[in-house]
């Protein structure tokens, strides 16, 4: 029997979508449709990240997986509409735009809105709120609006004003925070971390009001006046206001359900309202009269409710409040007891001022058990200690916390330490025995542990410990690049330029086995071309070119190839476009222009490809490498000499890193793009180096990426001069080059940096490796070294000799390509399924 | 794998190139009398191996150009 049973649930945050998900995953027999109701523009998105969303700007990179609930029948998903009335008596919600839905269950999911003290002048345009992707968006209007430099207030000095803070510090604003209790995060840290934070974020140029109100804002010509309680004015372009949350309650009050004495849908431990209908989930839920204003306890919620409309008894248990982050550069992790209010608890202290590091672990009356504790300037003790609190302690408290300096890491445990019972991802509620037992079932690797357990989906700062634990179990990361050579392909290259060894026999005699394939040849082919000027196809070397590289041409459907010239930039002249013209037309090739602006013929064979291009290099035209995985293109717009928007040279530029990269071997294709102004006409930020002209010079982004998985690509370093631009772009392919892994692009391999794009900007900009004079130079012999493959191969008759289809019957043409027309397109023919001769197999 | 050799016995040789112009594990396009296309591949050990240049799969020519086909891929 189908049943027609619905659930509503009201708001589509990271809970309301949890609930779907878990209601969704457990009910296989299908007890339930779902309907949602989201007010905001957005399905579900990461609101924990959203600072985040400042770095990038691009929406789609905050939504949660699966929030469009795409191919599920059963989940109808409304955004834009908010629910206004709940009449329990007719179990119907009415919504803004006056749809009336009817409900078998309602849930509650409406979460919180900031709190804004009724300060004079708060409802100043100037003043925001730091809620939601349309606040930072209203923010940033601002932001960007005010001067360089110019001052943005906080009121709020916890943990959402300090991200706040760092916002308007990425903006190039200074911010002041403002906090009402005598020290930063009062919630989670006590007087001494607090301290230590405040000094540490003074000293990043944020000015820290503490022990003091806000008095009054008062709106002037272009900002506004903040007044604080000790008198202090501070002129401001614009304020946020990070004062803490309210419970949005209203749908329940209004309906006459019961709400706790601060706010707050009040429940039983299993998520119940009065209403036995009627459930509540998240930061509106007072369960049991408490409201909890992390996502942990809120993604518990959602499975308790997706439990019991099952037919299940699960109730909320203990909440986990324990945090960790990084603020501003400084790690901040508070858990457990963190402010040691069991009676008769022990502290044990480590306030380490010289090296800004402070650490409290709060401890049982007879000092076995850990009760909590507090990081402040290393928290990398923290992924192994929130695990412990509730056991026994494995060794001497003060070990755990010592300063580092010795070899040790956190005290010497390792994550094999931790009981089977330990959590290890709090935000999902999985424990080290869930671990465990997945890997033993088969997950051998990060990704495989996080879609099988969900475990590091939410905040990912247990992503180290599932690597640990890996490891621990024994799970060895098999980094081989095929069944000949047990390196990577990064550690292959490293032999190859410290050994000097240059050919592929030479290579596999010595650190492989057997006789190579078709996945480690190419990838040896590569790294020789990577590092040396010599031609690709020159003695042993040609025999490891795949097919593409072999006829330097790009081969296509039925056997024949097609043909594209190098046009730097997409800068063109009319000779130049006459030429291909007549070559097209004298051999019948198809023409058409590429995605990356050049011009591509196609339907050569492989015995007219010489003589195409004997035509093209007499033209002065080289090979455009379309074939290689090697720089591709670097687009351009029209740039500032044309284009009344152009604020630079673009198609200058396009040229210039055109010529300087052209035949740069790299693990896979790499593309560019140059945009003028920053309305990105050369859509630059869908490459692997992406470069938009501003007002002063070059912002470099790096890591895009088109096809079936397109990144934009993120923001290296800003405001660069054609010096620095290129410098820097020369350390970028060279680490690229050297350190990825085959076939993979610039976008995955970032996301595969440890420490990811901040670990790559360290690398390029602040030269953390000691390597860019390394990078640099390694290019410079790219460029003094290069030389077009086609001309390389017309000055070599036994090169030559290879572009035949037939190696008895030089010139015979291939009969089985032919073409035919479409629509006056010039298209392959496909070739018939072959016979087999003597009818044996 | 298409056999060419079908256990009768040959009749008609075709001169294709000297040994040295294969590169190991290279294949080259050899085009008999009777229009049927071979790609003929010298292997590691030195040895040499014939098979029809028609790739069945991708239903093109151009087996000749690729690498000697190997266990498990392609």
């Amino acid at each position: 029997m189908v049943s027609q049973k619905r659930v509503v649930v009201v708001g589509h945050g990271m809970v309301g979508h949890r609930f779907v998900e878990a209601l969704r995953a457990r009910d296989g027999e299908g007890h339930w449709w779902v309907t949602v109701l989201g007010e905001e523009r957005d399905a579900a998105y990461d609101r924990v990240g959203l600072t985040g969303y400042t770095e990038h700007w691009d929406r789609g990179r905050m939504a949660l997986p699966g929030n469009d609930y795409a191919g599920d029948e059963r989940v109808e998903l409304i955004l834009r509409d908010a629910a206004t009335r709940v009449d329990l008596a007719t179990k119907s919600v009415t919504t803004m735009l006056g749809r009336r839905i009817s409900y078998d269950a309602l849930v509650l999911a409406t979460g919180s809105s900031a709190f804004v003290p009724p300060v004079p002048g708060h409802e100043s345009r100037r003043c925001h709120v730091y809620r939601t992707l349309e606040d930072l968006d209203a923010i940033r209007a601002d932001a960007l609006r005010a001067s360089d430099g110019a001052t943005g207030v906080v009121i709020g000095g916890g943990l959402l004003g300090l991200e706040a803070a760092n916002a308007l510090r990425q903006f190039g604003m200074t911010p002041h925070v403002v906090e009402r209790s005598p020290r930063l995060m009062a919630q989670q840290l006590d007087e001494a971390g607090g301290a230590l934070l405040g000094r540490m974020v003074a000293a990043l140029g944020i000015a820290v009001h503490v022990g003091v109100g806000t008095e009054a804002i008062v709106d002037g010509d272009d900002g506004v006046r903040v007044t604080l309680s000790d008198g202090t004015e501070i002129d401001a372009a614009l304020v946020i206001f990070a004062a803490g949350v309210r419970p949005r309650d209203e749908l329940a009050r209004t309906a006459g359900l019961p709400v706790a004495e601060r706010g707050g849908v009040l429940t039983d431990a299993g998520c119940v309202t009065a209403d036995p209908d009627v459930y509540a989930i998240g930061e509106v839920a007072a369960i049991d009269g408490r409201c909890y204003g992390l996502v942990g306890p809120g993604y518990t919620s959602a499975e308790v409710v997706a439990d019991r409309l099952l037919g299940g008894a699960a109730r909320f248990g203990e909440a986990d409040m324990s945090t960790k982050l990084k603020l501003l550069g400084v790690d901040v992790a508070s858990f457990g007891d963190a402010m040691g209010v069991t009676p008769d608890c022990l502290e044990v202290v480590v306030n380490d001022a010289v090296n800004q590091t402070y650490a409290k672990l709060v401890l049982s009356d007879d000092a076995t058990t850990l009760l909590g504790g507090i990081l402040v300037g290393d928290a990398s003790a923290y992924g192994m200690l929130r695990p412990m609190v509730g056991e026994r302690l494995p060794g001497d408290p003060l070990a755990i916390i010592a300063p580092r300096g010795s070899d040790s890491d956190a005290g010497g445990l390792g994550v094999g330490a931790l009981p089977s019972a330990a959590q290890i991802c709090s935000c999902n509620n999985v424990s080290k025995g869930d671990l465990t037992d997945a890997i033993a079932d088969g997950c051998t690797d990060v990704p495989a542990l996080k879609s099988c357990t969900k475990a590091g989906t939410s905040c990912g700062s247990c992503i180290p410990l599932l690597k640990q634990l890996l490891e621990a179990q024994g799970v060895e990361q098999s980094k081989a690049l095929c069944e000949h050579f047990s390196h990577s392909r990064a550690e292959l290259f490293e032999i190859v330029s410290a050994s000097g060894i240059r050919t592929f026999s030479g290579l596999i005699a010595r650190y492989g086995t057997g006789r190579g394939c078709d996945v480690c040849k190419p990838v040896v082919a590569s790294i020789l071309a990577s590092t040396s000027s010599n031609h690709i196809l020159d003695g042993e070397e040609a025999s490891l070119q795949d097919s593409n590289d072999h006829f330097l041409a790009n081969i296509q459907k039925n056997g024949s190839y097609s043909v594209v010239p190098r046009v730097p930039g997409g800068d063109i002249t009319a000779e130049q476009l006459i030429l291909i013209g007549e070559i097209a037309r004298d051999f019948g090739l198809y023409t058409k222009i590429t995605g990356g602006q050049r011009i591509d013929m196609f339907g050569a064979t492989v015995d007219q490809l010489p003589a195409i291009w004997r035509r093209l290099v007499d033209g002065g035209m080289e090979s455009g490498q379309a074939y290689g995985k090697s720089l591709r293109t670097v687009k351009s717009c029209v740039g500032s000499d044309w284009c009344r928007y152009g604020q630079q040279d673009s198609v200058q530029m396009a040229i210039d890193l055109e010529l300087r990269y052209r035949g740069l071997r790299a693990p896979h294709k790499i593309k560019m793009g140059v945009s003028g102004c920053a309305r990105e006409c050369a859509e630059a930020r869908g490459k692997d180096v992406g470069v938009i002209a501003t007002e002063t010079g070059w912002n470099l982004y790096v890591g895009g990426n088109g096809g079936a998985t397109p990144k934009h690509a993120q923001l290296l370093a800003g405001d660069l001069d054609d010096e620095t631009l290129v410098r820097y772009v020369d350390r970028f392919l060279m680490f690229y080059l050297r350190t990825a892994d085959r076939l993979q692009r610039t976008a995955p391999w970032v996301e595969s940096l440890d420490g990811g794009l901040e670990h790559l900007r360290d690398v390029v900009v602040h030269d953390s490796l000691g390597l860019a004079a390394d990078f640099e130079a390694a290019v410079a012999r790219h460029v003094d070294g290069y030389a077009c493959e086609w001309k390389g191969v017309l000055e070599d008759p036994e090169k030559l000799s290879r572009f035949v289809s037939f190696v008895n019957a030089p010139g015979a043409p291939d009969p089985t390509v032919e073409f035919t027309k479409k629509s006056g397109r010039t298209v392959p023919t496909a070739l018939g399924i072959p016979s087999i001769r003597g009818g044996r197999s | 794998m298409t056999l060419l050799d079908d256990g009768r016995d040959v009749d008609v040789w075709t001169p294709a190139c000297h040994y040295d112009r294969l590169l190991p594990g290279r294949g080259v396009g050899v085009l008999l009398p009777d229009g049927v296309q071979v790609a003929l591949f010298r292997v590691d050990d030195g040895s040499l191996w014939a098979i029809g240049n028609v790739d069945p799969f991708s239903v093109r020519c151009g087996r000749s150009g690729t690498s000697t086909p190997s266990r498990g891929r392609r």
